[in-house]
């Protein structure tokens, strides 16, 4: 757009002047690119370290590795990087809905060797979280350098989200898919945008340095009706299965605080039981990548009894893990327990109606990642996504839906929000945007502070008051001690208007007799949810809003309606 | 938050002397103190364009018990209200959010670091990341309680001296102690290049109304001059004066200015409004 | 052109916090200059077009006469003449006599003020007692008048007017005002003035220009004023 001007102008103003989609997109593949790196840089030396650690799994101090990791890797973030904080994506959550999308820029790294030495040393958790906090932290980070404001970094750490998520599983739409659904909160157009590019430049990036992570050769499954109605039980199953494991995890996570306070020991305990859980299920360890390859590649079938245990072990590990302060995921997961789980649920149907020709291990293993991911996140469209891409094959889109989206239903009658949004609501932190809560939250009392009340004073007489009242065009009058200055109380017009036409009493009633001081008052560093609660319960229009005794002005529902709806206005993208 | 000036307590000898000092700023300049007693070893400050982390050092956290009662006496002895801010929003469980529209904030020359770091010459990486972040001016107290009576700005001419110069009247107006600016002329300026600064930002007013004296320096030895600087006033100083490198350290007047000068300091940051 | 946030707020009728709020989150478009938000005028229009949010233009160039609101009825009656002898035997014909003879703004049709004129008369009498009228329409003209005006009729001879107490009409004083706020403000004004019995008797004398206004001009210096010159 501005060749046709010359060489004269700088790039950096080129930049500065471009159309505000078109710099998030640019932003948004650098970030891309970034994501992915970080991805494979985790998942590469993951996959080194594991390969290494194979060859010592059977030596007896085996077990110990685990708790060595978690400790080694709870101490690194608190006192090498000083990065406090349990949980993680929340975190990224609750900066997009808080703080406009602002991270920290050691969070860009921490994470991912924490994470590293929790999952390398065999704790159950996933890479995804490290990578996605990572990811969006470098996005947010370089949307300040950019220039951004709030909103735009918004979408451009949504952008680091997804394209850690895509370059992990080389899926971009479930990059897509989980940066909008979980992170963000919203779809439009401006968001899109973006956030597609990056999932694509994310993938890409991975694909090129080190191939798929989960490679799944595309086939056709033989599935017949009957398999449909089975995806249903396995549905059940799968919701079932995610309750578990986000109440165990809850538990663990109360109950490992009372044990020690002691962080690094309880993040050792935790590791400690993990190890010797996984001196007997060695599957539960680790991330996890190697247990899927295998079970959706059909080279393992371990029977109904294993696959059952295996299941619940990788459940109670998870939660062990987590719980205990150790750094990591539940994606990863999620999608080992619903590829076990679809194994186990497969061995069973089979076993208890051998006569029918049920589809492959793969089919129903597949399923279950989708059923399970789809309720612990209660993000059915990450689970779709991410299931179809890694099969590569639209034909089989009926069950995945299926099985995910009833698995969301079910398990959402339990456990209504995502693990990821669970504690931002209890706290009233989750704003998504154009919500009612978001609006409160963004407008701020002082913004509404109307400042052209008469105050009166309470040695006042009546009839100086009704002169007053003459000048003012507000029906409420605020008292004030004329010499400190602090509040007394209010007069409403209504609740004085007959003495007002009454002559009679303008020298003999003074305004300290007629003010109302049970007032409820407002501060201004109140929130304005509570203070519309307060204007419903007092059943009033006007409250006053004081700080430290002193008048600063009133707080209109009236005022409020008309910023309130200016608000949602200029929230609206267009 | 907005008039508060925020302390952040530290139950300790030192950190009764800074809260004095924060007391005696309030109770000087009318402004309402606001406390804030940690109960995490961090904190985050969400700036517009980046979040401060802050370490505490472990003293702040040290008996939580008494430090309330402590901090209470301290601010009624002075004839203050106490007011004690509790985080309302945490970016994790164990990591509050203090928020950053305060009027003032006192951090003494170190928050992260053992107090026995504080010493001249130094300000902790925390400090001067807020000062470089904040919207308010950062109050570096003196290392003992000592009560000012005068106002010294520093004026070298670059943007943040100006709004140093205007911190510097409002607290002269509120507390209504003289004021005086102190000019280190550089080279190629006169005395009249700096008169000429504050006429084209409209503050020569306030030279005009005569309650501002102004002391020229024009010999080139800041380190000398610096003695001049009454025992009793309250530095008020920019950051960066011209200086190019802004990321790790302040501009070079200001790093002499508070390795020289024990004074109480109030420094104005790039951002101030 | 570039505004700041103070201009921008005043433009848009919204505190100076919320602008800059808007500006930091994205909402409004705005560059940085030497580190403070400017907002290019183009693109505030461009936005608020966009957002169906309405420009307070009139707020911007301050001093502009329709904003500070003219009540002074001195000013009001300069502006709109004293006017003699005018003629007509009933309510109808005196106004058209009335319409004739002022001098009003240019853009103002005569015709249709005297409709408005009759219209209001139909609705109730302007008489307001002591042989005093005040014709004015229901309505104003908004755009076509910046300032409100009086114009000072006196009657030939004395009309029927329907008047409250029954008295016929020996003076009518046309009122034009810009708003219905302007209205009352001036009727308030006028009114204080006719209560005087004295300045009654003063009009029935039928005085001269000069000495009418600044009789009048007297008067209203010992009026408070009213709350709309205060704002």
């Amino acid at each position: 757009m501005a060749a046709g001007r010359g060489l004269r102008l700088s790039p950096r103003y080129i930049f500065y002047s471009m159309d505000e989609r078109l710099k998030l997109i640019i932003i948004g593949a650098i970030v891309g690119i970034f994501g992915g790196l970080a991805s494979v840089a985790l998942n590469r030396s993951l996959r080194y370290v594991s390969e290494i650690l194979n060859t010592i799994r059977h030596v007896r101090y085996a077990p110990l590795l685990p708790a060595i990791g978690a400790a080694f890797s709870s101490i690194f973030l608190r006192h090498v990087v000083r990065d406090l904080g349990a949980h993680s994506v929340p975190e990224v959550i609750y900066s997009v809905s808080r703080k406009g999308g602002l991270l920290r820029l050691r969070s860009s790294f921490s994470r991912l060797v924490s994470g590293f030495l929790t999952i390398a040393s065999g704790g159950s958790a996933g890479p995804e979280a490290p990578v996605v906090i990572s990811g969006a932290s470098i996005g947010s980070n370089i949307g300040t350098i950019f220039n951004l404001r709030d909103r735009q970094r918004e979408v451009i750490v949504g952008c680091g989200a997804a394209a850690a998520i895509a370059s992990i599983f080389n899926a971009p739409f479930a990059g897509i898919a989980f940066s909008l659904e979980v992170i963000l909160g919203e779809w439009t157009i401006i968001n899109l945008a973006p956030i597609a590019i990056a999932s694509v430049v994310g993938t890409e990036v991975s694909r090129i340095l080190q191939g798929n992570q989960i490679p799944f050769h595309h086939r056709i499954f033989h599935s017949g009706a009957l398999d449909l109605v089975a995806c249903i039980g396995l549905a059940a199953l799968t919701s079932l299965g995610s309750i578990i494991l986000i109440r165990l995890l809850k538990m663990a996570e109360s109950h490992f605080k009372k044990v020690t306070s002691i962080f690094w020991l309880r993040a050792a305990l935790g590791g400690l039981i993990v190890g010797i859980i996984g001196l007997f299920l060695p599957q539960v360890l680790g991330e996890g990548y190697e247990v899927i390859r295998r079970v959706i590649g059909e080279q393992y079938s371990p029977g109904i009894v294993i696959s059952g245990f295996a299941t619940l072990g990788k459940i109670v590990a998870t939660s062990l893990t987590i719980g205990s302060g150790g750094s990591g995921g539940l994606f990863a997961p999620c999608l080992v327990i619903g590829s076990l789980m679809g194994l186990f649920y497969q061995s069973t149907i089979a076993s208890v109606f051998p006569s029918v020709m049920w589809a492959g291990e793969s089919y129903f293993a597949l399923l279950g990642m989708a059923g399970v991911l789809s309720s612990v996140l209660q993000a059915p469209l990450t689970g779709i996504f991410l299931v179809v891409e890694i099969t590569g094959g639209y034909d089989f889109i009926v069950p995945v839906v299926l099985v995910s989206v009833i698995s969301a239903t079910i398990s959402h009658y339990f456990e209504p929000f995502s693990v990821y949004h669970q504690e931002l609501i209890r706290r009233g932190e989750l704003l998504r945007p154009r919500t009612d809560a978001r609006v409160l939250a963004e407008l701020s009392v002082m913004e509404l502070l109307e400042k052209d009340c008469l105050l009166v004073h309470p040695e006042m007489r009546l009839k100086e008051f009704v002169s007053i009242v003459q000048r003012s065009h507000r029906n409420y009058f605020p008292v004030v001690d004329s010499k400190t200055g602090s509040f007394l109380g209010m007069i409403h017009l209504d609740d004085v208007r007959p003495y007002l036409f009454n002559p009679g009493l303008y020298e003999s009633v003074i305004v300290g007799e007629i003010m109302n001081t049970n007032i409820y008052t407002v501060s201004p560093d109140d929130e304005l949810a509570d203070i519309i609660s307060v204007f419903d319960r007092e059943h009033t229009w006007s409250l006053p809003v004081v700080q430290d005794g002193k008048f600063l002005g009133l707080i209109s529902k009236a005022t409020l309606m008309d910023h309130y709806r200016k608000e949602l206005i200029v929230q609206e993208e267009k | 938050m907005k008039n508060q000036l925020l302390h952040v307590f530290r139950n300790t000898p030192f950190g009764r002397e800074t809260l004095l000092q924060s007391v005696y700023f309030c109770r000087m300049t009318k402004t309402p103190i606001n406390v804030y007693i940690p109960e995490f070893p961090q904190f985050l400050m969400y700036f517009e364009k980046e979040i401060v982390t802050v370490d505490l050092d472990r003293a702040f956290l040290r008996d939580p018990e008494t430090a309330r009662e402590h901090a209470e006496q301290i601010i009624r002895s002075q004839g203050l209200k106490p007011n004690f801010f509790t985080p309302k929003r945490f970016t994790a469980s164990t990591l509050p959010d203090i928020p950053v529209d305060f009027r003032y904030m006192t951090c003494p020359r170190t928050i992260s670091n053992l107090s026995t770091k504080v010493s001249l010459g130094y300000i902790g990486p925390r400090v001067r990341n807020i000062i470089k972040n904040a919207s308010f001016p950062v109050i570096i107290p003196s290392p003992v309680y000592k009560e000012w009576k005068r106002i010294t700005v520093f004026f070298g001419g670059s943007a943040n001296a100006i709004n140093a110069f205007k911190a510097g009247i409002k607290i002269s107006q509120l507390s209504g102690l003289p004021l005086t600016l102190f000019t280190e002329i550089e080279d190629p300026y006169t005395e009249e290049s700096y008169r000429d600064i504050l006429r084209e930002n409209m503050l020569y007013d306030e030279i005009e109304k005569g309650n501002v004296n102004w002391l020229f320096f024009d010999k080139g030895r800041l380190m000398e001059d610096l003695y001049n600087v009454p025992h009793d006033a309250l530095i008020v100083v920019g950051a960066y004066g011209h200086g190019l490198i802004k990321e790790l350290f302040f501009g070079s007047t200001l790093e002499t200015i508070q390795s020289v000068l024990p004074n109480s300091m109030v420094i104005v940051g790039p951002n101030f409004l | 052109m570039k505004l700041n946030a103070r201009e921008v707020a005043r433009l848009i009728d919204m505190p100076e916090e919320t602008i800059q709020r808007w500006i930091r989150k994205g909402s409004l478009p705005a560059v940085e200059i030497n580190g403070k938000y400017m907002v290019r005028e183009d693109d505030l229009r461009k936005w608020a077009d966009k957002h169906n949010i309405v420009l307070n233009e009139e707020q911007r160039d301050t001093g502009s006469e329709p904003k500070r609101k003219d009540v002074s009825i001195y000013k009001a009656m300069h502006r709109g003449g004293v006017f003699y002898g005018i003629k007509g035997d009933n309510v109808k014909d005196v106004l058209e006599d009335m319409v004739r003879v002022v001098t009003l703004p240019e853009n103002l049709d005569k015709k249709m003020l005297l409709e408005l004129l009759l219209e209001r008369e139909k609705l109730a009498s302007t008489g307001i007692g002591e042989g005093i009228a005040i014709p004015h329409p229901r309505t104003t003209p908004k755009d076509l008048l910046p300032w409100p005006i009086i114009s000072t009729c006196f009657l030939e001879k004395e009309v029927d007017f329907n008047a409250i107490d029954g008295k016929p009409v020996f003076v009518a004083f046309m009122m034009l005002s810009p708003s219905i706020k302007t209205h009352l403000d001036m009727l308030s004004r006028l009114s204080f003035c006719l209560r005087d019995k004295e300045f009654v008797n003063f009009l029935r004398c039928i005085p001269r220009e000069e000495d009418l206004l600044e009789k009048v001009r007297l008067m209203e210096t010992r009026l408070k004023p009213t709350s709309s010159t205060q704002s």
